[in-house]
């Protein structure tokens, strides 16, 4: 049984000719081919799910080499089959180090905010309702993520393009982008940080009353509440009648 | 007497449509890994539907046939979830899905071998016993023998079930897929298992690759499945019969609408099981 299971194994694995295998065996080579075919498309369609984006921006024939040599790195080790695209990022890393099949630094950067998408859709992070003397607290689901290329603005024009991709990679250029989970509809939600958003995240991040915010930015404390419930209603920041 | 309910199974796509109940829908299967590890959208939607619907789950990654040891992180996940839906059972397959470390997110033969039949016996218990839930073992689709087989598939299934005490689910469409791929009688095939000990049954839709069948759950049921389905229920019963479908997820409706015509099917085929028995 041992036997059996590592030779089948070292086939999936690349390592073994299936060839040989199916005449040693005698079994349709057909059929191991499939097996191979399966197993190792199974990783394909995970990478193309979770990196929706970037998979796209590969001509077809790179993109198979690329998960093909993917899927040789990093054997798949969790039994969840989208948890076993976590690695690809690190693999992109790689392949950008290396300088292998004309990898960016935009593409490490676009990889990086796909898989937060994921993890916000996946997290097991409850977002409760703030009791109301703890005022606005982040969603705890909240991923803030900087870029030197404008990666949300870019998976935004796409996405919105019906996935059709008809833009070049942009030019570097700053970038917040927020991923989280909105309370209600439980999405997961990309926002790229406006300098409104921004100015929130520091004043509830250090903590500060709206009437100092409202002083330090010299605005007036009602632009300042303005911008507060802004954020509650996007899903970002909770207070205590998120809900 | 068990009266037959007949389910569909959930999935994404479809995770806001089953509230308010749905008439025609008795009960709702689940696959743990698409919930083992999730929190929010899956997680919420397992919560509101178990007020509704018996859940039952069907597991791919268990790996009883594997050479691996069971994983108790997978256990532990998967008695966690059954803590949230209190499934009447669970169920897995008469498979291997991962070895040396490595998920392969498929199923692979076991040999049908007696060595083959005491370690998944052995895996079984542990796991019944583990989980304190009924375990169900599926019969697979599977595209090889491997060499060395002692037995046939159907005696190989049936000294797993009656060692490791537990019950079977049948899958239909892979018993028709196999039947052609393998070249036996399907019928020949369900009249050599211990059908005493069905306990829920699949449907599904398979794909012709040209040299062989694949069961890939990507079609509505053809005639030829729910055909061999009437021979069973014939034999079998009452039981829980469901519609498995993983790709090309048509909407609810259409769902719904198969699952009535194998209601149908199912409701008719009682008859004659009553008249026999
Ligand atoms: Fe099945």
């Amino acid at each position: 049984m041992k036997d059996q299971a590592t030779l089948l194994h070292h086939m999936l694995r690349g390592d073994l000719d299936a060839d040989a295998l199916a005449l040693a065996w005698n079994v349709p080579k057909e059929r191991l081919y499939f097996y191979i075919e399966a197993v190792k498309g199974h990783i394909r369609e995970a990478v193309e799910k979770n990196y929706d984006v970037s998979s796209v921006l590969f001509p077809s024939d790179t993109f198979t080499s690329l998960v093909n040599e993917f899927y040789r790195r990093y054997p798949a080790e969790h039994y969840e089959l989208n948890r076993c695209a976590s690695a690809y990022r690190a693999f992109i890393d790689a392949m950008y180090t290396q300088n292998r099949f004309g990898i960016s630094n935009f593409i490490c950067e676009l990889t990086q905010l796909e898989w937060a998408e994921w993890e916000v859709y996946a997290t097991r992070e409850e977002i409760r309702q703030p009791k109301p003397d703890q005022g606005f607290v982040f969603n705890p689901t909240l991923q803030t993520l900087m870029f030197s290329y404008p990666v949300g603005t870019f998976v935004r024009a796409w996405r919105h393009n019906d996935g059709v991709n008809t833009l070049g990679e942009p030019q570097p250029s700053d970038e917040t982008v927020f991923v989280f989970r909105h309370p209600i509809s439980l999405h997961a939600c990309t926002m790229v940080a406006s300098p409104r958003m921004l100015f929130v995240l520091k004043m509830v991040h250090d903590v500060m009353t709206p009437g100092d915010a409202a002083r330090c930015a010299n605005i007036s404390t009602k632009t300042v509440l303005d911008l507060l419930q802004e954020a509650v209603d996007d899903g970002w920041l909770l207070c205590s009648d998120t809900f | 007497m068990e009266t037959a309910r007949y389910g569909l199974g959930l999935r994404r796509p479809h995770f806001d449509d089953y509230v308010p109940k749905l008439h025609d829908v008795d009960f709702l299967e689940i696959v743990p890994e698409n919930f083992m590890e999730f929190g929010g959208k899956a997680l919420h939607t397992l919560h509101a539907l178990r007020e509704y619907y018996p859940l039952v789950m069907h597991g791919v990654s268990l790996n009883l046939g594997g050479v691996d040891p069971l994983r108790e992180d997978y256990l532990d996940s998967l008695s966690r979830l059954a803590s949230i839906i209190s499934p009447p059972w669970f169920s897995d397959h008469l498979s291997s899905s991962s070895a040396f470390g490595v998920e392969y997110h498929d199923l692979l033969p076991v040999p049908f071998t007696m060595e083959a039949v005491h370690h998944v016996v052995d895996r079984i218990t542990y796991v019944q016993a583990r989980m304190r839930t009924p375990f169900l073992l599926e019969n697979p689709s599977y595209y090889i023998v491997l060499p060395g087989a002692e037995m046939t598939e159907a005696e190989f299934i049936g000294e797993v079930l009656s060692r490791a005490d537990c019950g079977l689910l049948l899958d239909v469409n892979n018993v028709f897929v196999n039947s052609r791929n393998h070249g036996y009688a399907a019928k020949a095939f369900i009249d050599a298992l211990p059908l005493q000990r069905v306990r829920q049954i699949h449907l599904a839709g398979h794909d012709d690759s040209g040299n062989f069948l694949i069961d890939t759950h990507g079609a509505s049921t053809p005639s030829s499945v729910l055909d061999l389905y009437a021979y069973v229920i014939e034999k079998v019963g009452p039981t829980w019969t469901m519609i498995e479908r993983d790709n090309q997820i048509p909407p609810l409706d259409e769902l719904r609408n198969e699952l009535h015509i194998v209601r149908e099917i199912g409701d008719a085929s009682l008859l004659s099981w009553r008249r026999a028995a």
